[in-house]
């Protein structure tokens, strides 16, 4: 397929969708007045969008999401990386990050309130556990694919680096680190989904400030417009932070031929 | 028939004694890859390490440059015994092993600076080596907008970069197609006499050893040794078509076949 066509097809996919959301409150399909036709949702999108409200929650939102992801990629990276270069480390670590993977990291937003909440005042405990839970959300594929990325260094590249001279410092630097770069890479792209539904989901669920909050607030009041319109906004953030991230990489690694 | 050492030298510049290897399996035990291989290699020769395949001859390499440690027996370069990579011992691999993030220039590039080339003067010491291999045109490309063939020539100028006195080479045109490994076996060789290089040339090519090497040498099979050291002495500078009429040639070619074959079959 080209690529005009590849695009035709995906693009067909959500006009579908779309017709779909447009007509079936409209031919009466829908059970009731909760799901409003796509088109007042994208008018009520508009209006959350010029809400100085929302915009203040925004920002909340960006500075958590921001601030989580930020941790994670410190920490896990090096750590990935580390794990991947020492077997004896990997095997330490690996079992403890086995352990936390299947566990929904949101859900982990109450215990962290139990522990944190002894030593903390209550605003600042509900902040740190939800930007613990989006930093523990997203440590795991950033972590793992930094591993992968490290471990999978081709042997021959380090050895031809050690015979031109380079040291062990060097190697790391200059081998093992552009090496592992579209793994670490790659394990990114799964983080930034992560962090936006754990940042929505910890704001659900621990509220207070936020977009995830906004969203339930306009529930609690009945505003079904307007938590869809919010409901969509997430989810084109996502695509287009996905998207974009995508172009960034491959403008970003012109010598990597794999997909990221 | 040898070929004659350095004016005033006559330590050979690569000494193997009693080289063995030896892993632990995982299902047979202790495994003997190599069993005791002693070899003198003069400088500026060029020598071929031809065996069964299987037979070690790459860890044999490996061991040369340091990257694998012998269980048994000593390397000794320029009288020192190896016990590391280092850069007076540049290797060039059948895969390549260029670095993908680094365009062509910037592999050749990094050699230089590892060397201890100033910046300013690395630019043109690149082209030079670029040209010395036949790429000055795709100095800016990335390594996978390459053919096998040119890939090939730039790990060749990579290592040249770091100017080594040894070049070891795994199978450096094994996997390439016949034409492009023709042409890139005569570059080596006018590299070679234009350089005065150490060369040690891993091949499971008996033309290729023959057309190439000052010695060849023969390898048993599994756990390898010396079968035999054969000089094919044919007149320098080398040329295909008339090493390929020499009436030497093939009781030469006749002679390494029936040393693999024995020496496979044992």
């Amino acid at each position: 397929m080209s690529p005009a066509r590849r695009l035709a097809v995906s693009a067909a996919s959500v006009a579908v969708l779309c017709g779909c959301w447009e007509a079936a409150p409209r031919l009466g399909l829908a059970p009731d007045a909760s799901l409003p036709p796509l088109s007042r949702v994208l008018a009520g999108t508009a209006a959350v969008l010029g809400d100085a409200a929302f915009r203040d929650q925004l920002a909340v939102s960006a500075a958590r999401w921001a601030a989580g992801l930020g941790c994670a990629v410190l920490a896990g990276v090096p750590l990935g990386v580390a794990m991947g270069r020492a077997p004896l480390l990997r095997r330490l670590v690996e079992p403890l990050l086995a352990l936390l993977y299947p566990v929904p990291k949101v859900a982990l937003v109450v215990p962290l309130l139990l522990v944190l909440g002894q030593r903390m005042p209550a605003g600042r405990a509900d902040e740190t556990a939800r930007v613990a839970v989006i930093a523990l959300g997203c440590l795991i594929p950033l972590t793992v694919s930094a591993a992968h990325g490290a471990a999978g260094v081709e042997p021959r590249l380090l050895w031809t680096a050690r015979a031109a001279g380079a040291g062990r410092v060097r190697r790391l630097a200059a081998v093992v680190l552009p090496a592992a770069l579209p793994q670490v890479l790659s394990g990114l792209r799964i983080a930034l989904a992560v962090s936006l539904f754990t940042l929505v989901g910890a704001e659900l669920l621990v509220r207070g400030q936020g977009v995830g909050a906004y969203l339930f607030d306009a529930y609690d009041i009945g505003e079904y417009t307007r938590v869809w319109a919010v409901t969509v906004l997430v989810a084109a953030t996502g695509l287009v932070l996905d998207t974009g991230y995508a172009l960034a990489v491959r403008r970003l690694l012109p010598w990597w031929e794999g997909e990221v | 028939m040898t070929a004659a050492g350095p004016p005033g030298g006559t330590r050979p510049k690569l000494r193997l004694a009693g080289v063995a290897k030896e892993y632990t399996g995982r299902r047979r035990g202790t495994v003997r890859a190599i069993g005791g291989v002693d070899l003198d290699v003069r400088p500026g020769e060029f020598v071929s390490l031809v065996g069964p395949s299987g037979c070690g001859k790459s860890t044999l390499l490996y061991i040369i440059g340091g990257f694998v440690a012998a269980s048994g027996g000593t390397v000794d370069c320029d009288g020192r015994p190896v016990t590391a990579p280092g850069p007076d011992r540049g290797i060039v691999f059948q895969e390549f092993a260029l670095f993908p993030w680094r365009t062509v220039a910037g592999n050749v590039a990094w050699a230089l600076a590892r060397r201890g080339v100033p910046r300013a003067e690395r630019p043109a010491a690149t082209a030079r080596l670029l040209e010395t291999v036949g790429l000055a045109e795709v100095a800016r490309l990335y390594p996978a907008e390459l053919s096998g063939g040119m890939k090939q020539r730039v790990a060749i100028a990579r290592t040249l970069a770091q100017d080594p006195d040894v070049l070891l080479m795994d199978e450096p045109f094994g996997a390439l197609d016949a034409q492009t490994r023709a042409l890139l076996q005569e570059e080596l060789l006018a590299v070679w006499e234009r350089t005065g290089k150490t060369v040690v040339f891993v091949t499971h090519s008996v033309e290729e050893a023959l057309y190439l090497s000052d010695r060849v040498v023969v390898l048993s099979r599994r756990p390898a040794r010396v079968l035999e050291v054969i000089e094919p002495g044919f007149a320098r500078p080398r040329d295909r078509e008339k090493v390929l009429a020499d009436p030497a040639y093939p009781a030469l070619h006749a002679r390494v076949w029936e040393l693999l074959r024995a020496g496979g079959a044992a």
